[in-house]
């Protein structure tokens, strides 16, 4: 593993697996946007503000 | 990014519709484009820039239009110029068409706006994007464009100073910074949304506090937009200050001076860096062993107990064994020699001593904390004679930076003094510039203030906002989302902060090892914090660069970049995060300030370092070591004719037709 790759991991150990999970999903949609791969227009704060509002529910 | 044609209509002198299809094989990445001096070589890698920028570097930037389209046009008829350039990025192809047109009237020609219009293919069809200029920055950013799209014959890429900033997020976007970046200010939002929603739970109090955390958040925004406006304009004060004393050097009369001061700020830098490592180096080693400094009392306390036993209150013996004792009880023999009878005053005494040895761990524990406190005691000298030491050194370099500044400032005043209206002019123009930016540091260190105060106001109403108790389980719910938010760009910064540390590494020994590929003399370049390169020599002595080195350093810089933004685009398993893409180096007369020694490593090494390469040069400049070192790899090439109005008898207007070699 490069030097770069532990230290990210060492970084993202601290969080746990479910802000993993929300992380992950945050970069990709910034991705697809980033790529267009979704609609024009696309709103990447509501986007974010969902993703949240599904995966922290108690 | 890989270009896939260029169509050029009555652009400049290319008359009518001339087109030239790129190579985009992956063994034949590069295409040649040959044109000799007035054929429209910088034309070509103009129509580029125009296309895709609307930017031009050509004199009369205004004809765009071809002269002989503009000469045929009859009383309100039209004309027009345009530029169609057909790319892949990213598994989609892209058609960009910039073009503009004209129109004679009352025998005037009149130009319209210019119009673009981007669209790419997805399943068949073909979708237009809104705003084009935000879609090409990001596929290709403008501010790398001189770099991306390289005039070999005007190098001016590494003095600008004053856009470094500009050119500093624009690698960073390409190398796959950008996502991260977005993500830590689009999760801000999101957080911000929900500080929001939780007013509508909250009761009066958390109410209260969340608006002025918002308050404070705004000003806290406003403070950091003015630090960066003022930290903009310092900069451009330092440019320009560079810029008087780089004139002063070409006076006769201050030439001497102006060398002499440079070399003493050279020196004051020098004398400053070492300062702020005696300074770090006082830090670090009070941080380390500093307590040993307050050890004084504490040591001094159990020296008394340990070694002066009339003063302690413990009356306990130690470097003895009870076993030892034993033995000369039932010996009955003293180690003097005495004997000791039962029940006789030697022999109890010598019973007493027994029950005040202290047991076998803790004689251990005595001898060795007393071994510790002489080594508290050594440590503890060695630690003031350090900083002692360290303290010395540092009068010693602030006493030589203050001999510095001022002999600086006698080179000042003796510039004042000069009978040279203009050498006077400009030094004094000089100080008024040190003086503004003294007042922006000042500025500066204001607002950093006033941020740390505002930060610190934030932290202390969250917290108080975090004791209340009294939250409805809805807000409790809000509450989590705003602290899992938080977390997250906690992270994503610091996921940043390393990834920024390796790119820059990463560019640095990639430019690194282009550069000595390239270069024939031993120079090391070193790429700044504001991503601009410096050149040294072996002595570490930065050097003034020929106009052929320049354009090595320029071509080493380009190449790092899309070479190491290739390769994380081709990594497998990468991160979410990671990006990189694909680009390709256009490049028109790189090879004209090269000697042969230098044409034939450019030319050896360049076509390696992208996937797509198009070079636009002169039959002089391609003849001998560059046709040989690249013929192999050549997949498309053409010719850019020119039509001389003397010969062509048919034709008799100026144009340039691109012709393919087959």
């Amino acid at each position: 593993m490069s030097i770069e790759k532990e230290q990210v991991q060492s970084i993202l150990e601290k969080l746990s697996e479910e802000k993993i999970l929300i992380l992950r999903e945050i970069l990709q949609e910034e991705k697809n946007l980033l790529h267009r791969k979704n609609l024009q227009g696309t709103n990447i704060v509501n986007t974010i503000v969902d993703i949240i509002k599904e995966r922290v529910t108690e | 990014m890989l270009l896939e044609s260029i169509i050029l209509k009555n652009f400049r002198q290319y008359y009518q519709e001339q087109k030239i299809d790129f190579s985009t094989s992956s063994s034949r990445n590069v295409t040649v484009i040959h044109g000799e001096n007035g054929a429209g070589k910088t034309a070509l890698l103009n129509a580029f820039s125009w296309c895709l920028y609307g930017k031009m570097d050509l004199p009369n930037s205004n004809n765009i239009i071809n002269e002989h389209a503009i000469e045929q046009l009859s009383e309100n008829e039209e004309t027009e110029c345009s530029v169609t350039l057909k790319f892949w990025d990213n598994d989609k192809k892209y058609t960009l068409v910039r073009k503009i047109k004209a129109v004679k009237q009352n025998n005037e020609i009149i130009y319209y706006e210019p119009e673009v219009k981007l669209s790419y293919k997805i399943d068949g069809q073909y979708e237009e994007i809104e705003n084009p200029s935000v879609e090409i920055n990001r596929i290709l950013p403008e501010n790398l464009r001189t770099y991306f799209f390289f005039d070999g014959e005007r190098i001016d890429n590494l003095s600008k100073e004053e856009s470094s900033e500009d050119i500093k997020n624009a690698i960073k976007n390409i190398m796959g910074l950008e996502i991260l970046e977005r993500s830590i200010h689009h999760t801000e939002s999101a957080r911000k949304r929900f500080l929001n929603e939780l007013k509508k739970f909250g009761d009066p109090k958390t109410v209260d506090l969340i608006e002025r955390i918002q308050q404070l958040e705004e000003e806290r925004e406003y403070l950091e937009q003015e630090k960066q406006v003022n930290l903009k304009n310092l900069k451009a004060i330092d440019h320009q200050i560079k810029e008087i004393e780089l004139t002063l050097k070409k006076i006769e009369g201050a030439k001497q001076l102006q060398e002499q001061r440079d070399r003493k700020n050279e020196e004051l830098i020098q004398i400053r860096e070492q300062i702020n490592k005696v300074r770090k180096d006082l830090q670090e080693y009070m941080s380390k062993y500093g307590h040993l400094a307050f050890a004084y009392s504490a040591v001094k306390k159990s020296e008394e107990i340990l070694f002066d036993q009339t003063k302690s209150s413990i009356n306990i013996i130690t470097g003895i064994t009870k076993g030892f004792i034993d033995e000369l009880l039932e010996k009955k023999r003293c180690i003097c020699g005495a004997h000791l009878l039962e029940g006789s005053g030697s022999y109890e005494n010598i019973k007493n001593i027994r029950e005040s040895i202290a047991p076998q761990s803790l004689d251990n524990a005595i001898s060795n904390f007393k071994g510790d406190l002489k080594i508290v005691k050594h440590m503890r000298k060695s630690l003031f004679d350090k900083l002692r030491d360290l303290k010395s050194q540092e009068l010693v370099l602030l006493q030589k930076e203050k001999r510095l500044i001022e002999e600086i400032e006698e080179i000042g005043f003796q510039l004042t003094k000069k009978d040279s209206e203009e050498i006077v002019g400009l030094e004094t123009k000089r100080q008024q510039l040190l003086q503004q930016k003294s007042n922006i540091d000042r500025e500066i260190g204001k607002l950093e203030g006033e941020i740390d105060r505002v930060i610190k106001e934030i932290r202390e109403k969250e917290l108080e906002r975090s004791k209340l108790d009294i939250m409805a389980a809805k807000a409790q719910l809000t509450q989590k989302r705003i602290d899992v938010c938080q977390e997250l760009i906690h992270i994503m910064k610091e996921i940043y902060s390393v990834r920024e540390k390796n790119v820059r590494h990463k560019l640095q020994d990639r430019i690194s090892s282009i550069f000595s590929q390239f270069l024939r003399k031993e120079y090391k370049v070193r790429l700044l914090d504001s991503y601009e390169l410096q050149v040294v020599n072996q002595n570490n002595n930065i050097v003034a660069l020929s106009q052929g080195e320049r354009q090595i350093t320029s071509l080493s810089f380009i190449g790092a970049i899309v070479d190491i933004a290739r390769e994380q685009h081709k990594k497998e398993n990468s991160n979410a995060f990671e990006e990189g893409g694909i680009f390709p180096i256009v490049m028109d007369s790189p090879f004209g300030a090269l000697d042969s020694d230098h044409r034939e490593r450019i030319a050896k090494g360049i076509y390696k370092l992208a996937d797509q390469v198009i070079v636009i040069v002169s039959t002089s400049q391609w003849r001998g070591e560059v046709e040989s070192q690249m013929a192999h790899v050549i997949g498309k090439e053409y010719i850019l004719k020119y039509n001389d109005p003397r010969k062509n008898k048919e034709r008799p207007y100026e144009y340039t037709e691109i012709v393919e070699v087959k």
